[in-house]
């Protein structure tokens, strides 16, 4: 699944061998897991507190129902990524209003600093993604900065892989026109 | 290349630095989920507790017992029914005759060693 990925038998068999009281196998699921789902969080509410709070959840849920975990069901990875973008949405509907401001980025973009660049794109992208419509920026973070494919993405969403990539296509474009206003800022320049 | 495909374009530009600067997993995360998963680990199940009268009544000892005891009270009778010694006391043979009572109450016949048993 996408990057560091580890095959999803061997997800459902550390989920099982944690059942059977190992706790190794919680950690391995953990480092396997817990970071994407951040990183996941994290662009979704635009906060990295709350996305913290988001993967303890949902790593909490998938502790008490690995007893239960039927053989053949969704994958681990892909019940915490659905989890986790079913809280995200609860607490995204809790907010009132929040539309974020664009960033205020530095003026001199030809002697930024590569790494002040990195971060003042992130930000950009950030203060764009947190003003698309939620499933358009839950679609396109899982593919275009998660690694996820179609078929993960239309797994965790619940919807058809056609879906995916129509809320893919239409929350790019979306993307593009946001930040097209902020193109000399960021270091992108028209040669013509 | 359009305006449009042009900005689509870029956008990889947008994701890989977001790729890049991407929050990591701190250690205190990761000490509050481990904490959780050893909180939510599956209770292993108790022990049965040994020496319960189930356990007695539905292991080797009831049999074993039961089949003691009819063992000793098939000898007990053999040893009644044998024919009594010339010097024994006047009376035992009328004491015998109430255990031959009981035997016909019992299994229909006076003495189960005859041939007619």
């Amino acid at each position: 699944m996408g990057r560091d990925s580890t095959a999803p038998a061997d997800q459902a068999q550390l989920l099982a061998r944690f059942a059977g009281g190992e706790m190794r196998a919680a950690e391995a699921l953990t480092d396997l897991i817990a970071p994407r789902l951040l990183r996941y969080a994290a662009r979704m509410l635009g906060d990295s507190v709350e996305a913290e709070d988001i993967v303890q959840e949902t790593m909490l849920r998938l502790w008490r129902i690995a007893p239960d975990w039927q053989e053949g069901q969704a994958q681990p990875m892909t019940w915490a990524f659905r989890v986790a973008a079913n809280l995200c949405t609860d607490r995204l509907r809790r907010r009132r209003g929040g539309v974020p401001e664009m960033p205020d980025l530095p003026d001199e973009a030809p002697g930024m600093d590569a790494r002040l660049m990195t971060r003042a794109r992130t930000q950009a992208l950030q203060a764009a993604l947190m003003r698309l419509p939620e499933r358009q920026r839950q679609a396109v973070v899982l593919r275009h900065i998660e690694g996820l494919s179609n078929p993960e993405i239309a797994a965790i969403m619940l919807v058809g892989v056609e879906a995916v990539e129509s809320l893919t296509a239409r929350g790019k474009r979306q993307l593009a026109q946001l930040l097209a206003g902020q193109k000399d800022e960021l270091g992108y320049y028209d040669d013509t | 290349m359009t305006p449009e495909r042009d900005g689509i374009t870029e956008l990889e530009g947008y994701f890989a630095a977001a790729r890049e600067s991407a929050p990591e997993l701190g250690s205190d995360l990761r000490a509050r989920i481990m904490a959780d998963a050893a909180g939510a680990q599956p209770r292993p199940a108790a022990p049965v507790r040994a020496g319960g009268w189930r356990e007695w009544l539905s292991g080797w000892a009831l049999p074993g017992a039961t089949g003691g005891a009819l063992a000793s009270l098939g000898g007990f009778w053999i040893g009644l029914a044998a024919p009594l010694p010339v010097d024994a006391p006047f009376w035992a043979p009328e004491a015998l005759g109430v255990l031959d009572y009981l035997s016909y109450s019992l299994v229909g016949v006076i003495d189960p060693l005859t041939p007619e048993f």
